[in-house]
């Protein structure tokens, strides 16, 4: 019994420290799986911290360093971006530095409240002229002396508004001081091709009364226009409605209710004394470069000849343009303007016609010639003037024009002018009309 | 006969928009390519500029009102291009689903990166300048991949029911013209550096793309037209150089180009710029293996 009991002590001794020793060995082998996970984990770190180093270096480097052009903006060999039908907001209300392009990014054009200004334009008009007889009159605009004339410095100011309206404003500097020659808005969103003008602005009776002085295609006025508006032109305080037909070829009718103050035609005193004003317009492209127009204008009001005193204004003109490249082209405008006035005692009616041929054969050059005469019917006056010109462009900023005119007024001896006229332009591309 | 003369002036008056195409008015003709590429049976496209037309200095037509007053969307090239004649056809148009800042109104300009953005101070007596930086972006094709992208965003956003279409379109296009643009490059492998002249900075996207020197400009500055002067200098520049080409835009006076050449036997190559710049050039791919043709027989 004794002895079975100490071969039992033996044996659960013998179990106890097998089994100690075999848990001893078990956790120096986890220790040791420990040990070597973490010295893994130590190299893996490190090696981390070097990619992260070199990662940072790198980039210090590319920050320091410009941008090579293609990397500044969209890289074009990256992937395309996938096309998403998410709203793009418009152009304005993107955020100035960067915008976003699905999965790229690109620089947009640095810029500030800048932006917003309005487009400043400045155009002086000078010239020199002779005379063979000195004019009675001073006509404004027109190079009047035989000298040096300031025939305008326009200073103009344009922009875009609101979604709704822009607003063009003109402002001319003469030898007599400054004045304003239009600031007007126009609508820009009204639907099925209406539109609204207002302001103070120069009525569209005619091609060429809607033209500033730098547009105009001489040195001087027409005659007709010079003879019925004076030098300021048909320019008047009111509001425009026109409407653009949905036809295949351009036409638009104008409808202008003016104060009435265009001195000779519709200076009338009383209250209701207004000008009415309409025309109709229609153009066609007879060949991809020959652009034919056609005009037709009406003007209605009250002369202060006396009270309730009529005039009547009638216009049609007609343009033909060809122009198949920058540097060559043929434009042939004429324009009759007629004009009933109601005066005490009957009735007067005057007319009178411009037509000029203008042509361009290089960048540079330009040559022209223009008839006008004034007595079609005849009142008690009448005359008529021939005009060759020649232009020059420097650039298409500067520009250099020179011409004379053989001028045969009745009553006067016919009379000789010579004129060199200078226009520059200051500022971003004047946009004209047509 | 009465009834006949309304009938005439009531089909006169009704809009000829009986389609219900989305239309798309685009400055260039280039834009036309591409907006016909990815708007495919779902848009009528119409040009304003012809490719053989010079796009800085158009004539605002009445015609060319009217066009904008029936469009959907206007995709113009911005940086000052149109300058000179869009904003007065704008106003005319009187439509305002086109007017600047609508999303009908797109600048294909967006996203492209420019190039000679000027720096400093700039003014006229550098020429004309566009101080946004060089136009004429479309001359490269991985420029095309971005503006039809654009395209193909906005014609999305405005006419949603073919979104899809034009997604769909979009990587159609995109897939043929990288494959176009991988045949072009191995082809331009051969003129890497070679030096060249040309008339106007129209070609910069082009030879930065192509890897060409552009060694010299007719033009002493933009829009100004060279001086004999400015032609000798370039005489001496192209014998000194040895230059083998002057590459002139189509729609420029080629006679300084002709000058060059009879004083010293430079290569002229009077080159289309834009789609339809010539007959046969009808997709903006078929403008790229014209140039790069045309360059490689000469050079």
């Amino acid at each position: 019994m004794k002895m079975s009991k100490i071969l039992r002590v033996l044996a659960i001794f013998f179990y106890c420290s097998l089994s100690l020793t075999s848990q001893t060995h078990a956790q120096e082998n986890e220790v040791e799986s420990l040990k070597e996970e973490i010295r893994a984990l130590n190299q893996t770190v490190q090696k981390l911290s070097t990619v992260v180093e070199k990662q940072n270096q790198r980039i210090d480097e590319l920050e320091q360093k410009p941008l090579p052009k293609e990397q500044e903006a969209v890289s074009p060999k990256d992937p395309a971006p996938a096309i998403t039908v998410a709203e793009t907001p418009p152009a304005e209300t993107q955020s100035e530095t960067t915008r976003s392009l699905g999965a790229w990014k690109y620089k947009a054009g640095s810029g500030g409240a800048w932006k917003l200004l309005p487009d400043i334009s400045v155009i002086g008009i000078f010239s020199g002229a002779y005379f063979s007889q000195e004019p009675e009159e001073d006509i404004e605009h027109d190079p009047t002396r035989t000298g040096f004339t300031l025939q305008e410095v326009e200073i103009a100011f344009q922009s875009v508004i609101d979604p709704y309206v822009r607003a063009d404003v003109f402002l001319a500097v003469g030898e007599e001081g400054v004045e304003l020659e239009e600031a007007f808005i126009t609508t820009l969103s009204l639907p099925k091709g209406f539109q609204v003008k207002a302001g103070k602005y120069l009525v569209p009776f005619g091609r060429q009364n809607q033209k500033h002085v730098e547009r105009w295609p001489f040195t001087n006025n027409n005659l007709p226009n010079r003879f019925f508006f004076s030098g300021e032109g048909f320019n008047e305080l009111g509001v425009e409605f026109s409407y653009l037909f949905p036809t295949p070829f351009f036409f638009q009718s104008q409808f202008s209710f003016t104060q009435g103050d265009n001195e000779g035609n519709f200076d009338g005193g009383r209250k209701e004394d207004f000008a009415y004003d309409g025309r109709l317009v229609g153009s066609t492209d007879i060949t991809p470069n020959l652009t034919a127009l056609l005009g037709g204008s009406v003007a209605y009001g009250f002369n202060n000849t006396a009270p309730g005193n009529q005039t009547l204004l009638l216009g049609g003109d007609f343009l033909l343009k060809w122009k198949p490249s920058r540097e060559t082209g043929i434009e042939w405008q004429t324009e009759y303007i007629y004009r009933s006035l109601q005066i005490p005692g009957g009735n007067q009616q005057e007319g009178g016609i411009s037509t000029y041929l203008l042509g361009q054969w290089s960048r540079r050059w330009g040559a022209g010639m223009r008839f006008d005469y004034f007595g079609f019917p005849r009142a008690d006056f009448d005359a008529w003037r021939i005009s060759p010109i020649a232009s020059f462009y420097p650039s298409e900023f500067f520009r250099l024009r020179a011409q004379y005119d053989y001028l045969d007024e009745s009553g006067v001896e016919p009379s000789h002018i010579g004129i060199l006229q200078m226009i520059f332009n200051m500022g971003p591309h004047g946009a004209h009309q047509f | 006969m009465k009834q006949k003369i309304l009938f005439l002036i009531l089909s006169l008056l009704v809009p000829l928009n009986a389609s219900a195409k989305l239309k798309v008015v685009t400055t260039i003709s280039d834009l036309a390519a591409l907006t016909q590429e990815i708007g495919g049976e779902f848009v009528e496209v119409k040009s304003i500029a012809r490719g053989d037309q010079d796009p800085h200095y158009l004539e605002p037509k009445p015609s060319y009102a009217v066009l904008l007053s029936r469009a959907d969307l206007l995709i113009e090239v911005g940086l000052q291009l149109e300058t000179g004649w869009l904003p007065v056809l704008l106003t005319q148009s009187r439509n305002p689903k086109v007017q600047f800042g609508q999303p009908g109104h797109l600048s294909a300009a967006e996203g492209v990166a420019i190039l000679e953005i000027p720096t400093g101070r700039i003014d006229r007596s550098m020429g004309d300048i566009h101080p946004e930086g060089n136009p004429h972006y479309w001359l490269n094709p991985q420029n095309g991949l971005v503006i039809a992208s654009q395209i193909a965003q906005r014609l999305a956003q405005i006419d949603s029911a073919h979104a899809f279409d034009y997604q769909n379109n979009y990587r159609q296009f995109e897939s043929r013209l990288k494959h176009k643009i991988s045949e072009w490059e191995k082809k331009l492998v051969a003129l890497k550096g070679k030096k060249i002249i040309t008339h106007h900075k129209s070609f910069s996207y082009f030879v930065d793309w192509a890897g060409l020197q552009v060694m010299g400009l007719i033009e002493p500055k933009p829009g100004i037209p060279p001086s004999p002067g400015h032609i000798l200098s370039l005489i001496n520049l192209i014998e000194k150089e040895k230059i083998p080409l002057v590459i002139t835009e189509n729609y420029y006076d080629p006679k300084p180009s002709q000058k060059l050449a009879a004083k010293t036997g430079i290569k002229v190559l009077i080159l289309p710029t834009s789609v339809g710049g010539e007959g046969d050039i009808k997709t903006y791919s078929e403008l790229f293996d014209a140039l790069i043709q045309r360059l490689a027989e000469v050079l």
